[in-house]
């Protein structure tokens, strides 16, 4: 299946035209941000493709996180959207209108594909610094830890949560 | 006796301005409460003493070089800096968001940090590099996930309304990655409830739906829903920028002497300035 083909991405800069921040230019500067190790196959519109051969699942969310971050502003690049990519299997059907304080879980919620903005992602992607036990009994479900994690904090942070 | 907080990362962001006179209050007032301390620096690759997009540029730029910036560190950590050229960021909205964008670039740089070398910082403290903050008291409390601690800013405009201190904040590392976020609040175009650049002036009493970088700041915290740490008020009595005609020996004037300092050299500066 393919990933994401490059007409999409024409189609779903179309569809954001009435969000004021994305209006001001003709498309969007969309990075993908692979969680495992798999193959992209190339000119799918991407700006830049990242991965990190961390082992840890919350090192490599930190890791993909300063290398978003410094792509933007050490660098000087933009990024409007990241999609996050846990499995190569994923169709973004990305919504007609989107939040840029939101995070939009794609597939099943339990793949960890997902597509927010990069500031989300920035705070997300620290995760590993957050004292999760101390504040939360374990509520049974079975996720990873990095998952359960990310919930509380899309929670306690105040991002809108999104199923698409 | 001081309560010592660990590991500390002290992340310096903002204009140069009067760093050189600052300097050594603020590592007084770090390694008061830190026998660990690594230092971070980022700044513009020029500076000025005021800067201010809705009013246009006042006092002469100047260039800020390597050596300005590692000078002060002799025996101390200076982990990293950066120099970024103004020109070279997005155009934002208001002053605050400049700030905010070199608050960044420090947090990029402490990150950096802690992964490659596989440790957490106990603290964080970003504060502006020309900033005067004395100590207030011997031992402090560490701040936990989302909790901030803040020191109390002189502001000029009147105090009448809430507010938020933008000069000094210290959190976790985690807190301060959230907190480093800010500069996207104006892309989510959250500022445009604040922003009315006709009305600020000089003097001129700012009222709600006013352009305030205070209140700008006061929404994102409020948005991330961190809370203010509650055990002290503060923990310095003061925080205030150096201004080019402060004295050398800060430490032996009063507050309102201070204040009045401020006001002196903003006399000078703004025509209208009525306080």
């Amino acid at each position: 299946m393919t990933l994401l083909p490059t007409k999409y991405i024409i189609t779903t800069s179309l569809a954001f035209r009435n969000v004021p921040v994305l209006s001001k230019r003709d498309h969007m500067d969309i990075a993908l941000l692979l969680l495992d190790n798999f193959e992209v196959p190339e000119k799918l519109g991407f700006s830049k493709v990242f991965r990190s051969a961390r082992s840890d699942p919350e090192k490599k969310f930190a890791d993909l996180a300063l290398q978003l971050d410094e792509y933007i502003y050490i660098d000087g690049n933009t990024v409007d959207l990241v999609f996050v990519a846990a499995t190569p299997n994923i169709d973004f059907n990305i919504p007609t209108t989107i939040s840029h304080d939101s995070i939009y879980f794609v597939d099943k919620i339990h793949t960890g594909s997902f597509i927010c903005a990069p500031h989300v992602f920035s705070m997300l992607g620290n995760l590993y610094k957050v004292n999760y036990t101390d504040h939360n009994p374990d509520l049974g479900f079975n996720e990873p830890l990095h998952i359960k994690k990310m919930f509380y904090l899309i929670d306690r942070l105040g991002v809108g949560l999104h199923v698409i | 006796m001081s309560y010592k907080l660990g590991r500390v990362a002290v992340l310096l962001c903002g204009d140069f301005r009067c760093w050189p006179k600052a300097s050594g209050y603020i590592f007084n007032f770090v390694e008061h409460y830190s026998d660990q301390v690594d230092y971070y620096f980022a700044t513009w690759t020029t500076t000025r003493d005021y800067r201010l997009p809705e009013l246009g540029s006042i006092d002469s730029e100047r260039a800020v070089t390597d050596r300005d910036v590692t000078d002060k560190f002799l025996g101390r950590n200076l982990i990293n800096y950066k120099l970024v050229d103004i020109n070279t960021v997005p155009n934002y909205h208001t002053n605050f968001f400049y700030q905010a964008h070199l608050a960044k670039i420090g947090n990029i740089l402490k990150r950096r940090h802690e992964l490659i070398n596989d440790f957490i910082y106990d603290q964080v403290i970003e504060l502006r590099p020309d900033v005067y903050i004395p100590i207030a008291h011997d031992s402090i409390t560490t701040c936990r996930d989302l909790e901030y601690s803040t020191a109390p800013m002189y502001y000029a405009y009147g105090t009448t309304r809430p507010s938020m201190p933008d000069l000094y904040f210290r959190t976790n590392s985690f807190t301060n990655d959230v907190l480093s976020t800010r500069n996207y609040h104006d892309k989510l175009n959250e500022v445009g409830k604040f922003l009315d650049v006709n009305r600020f002036t000089p003097g001129y009493e700012t009222m709600p739906g006013t352009y305030d970088v205070h209140w700008i700041l006061l929404d994102f915290l409020c948005k991330r829903r961190m809370f203010e740490q509650s055990d002290r008020k503060y923990e310095a009595n003061l925080a205030t920028v150096i201004r080019p005609n402060f004295p050398d020996d800060l430490d032996e004037y009063t507050v309102e002497q201070i204040r009045e300092f401020s006001h002196e050299w903003a006399r000078s500066k703004f025509p209208g300035y009525l306080f």
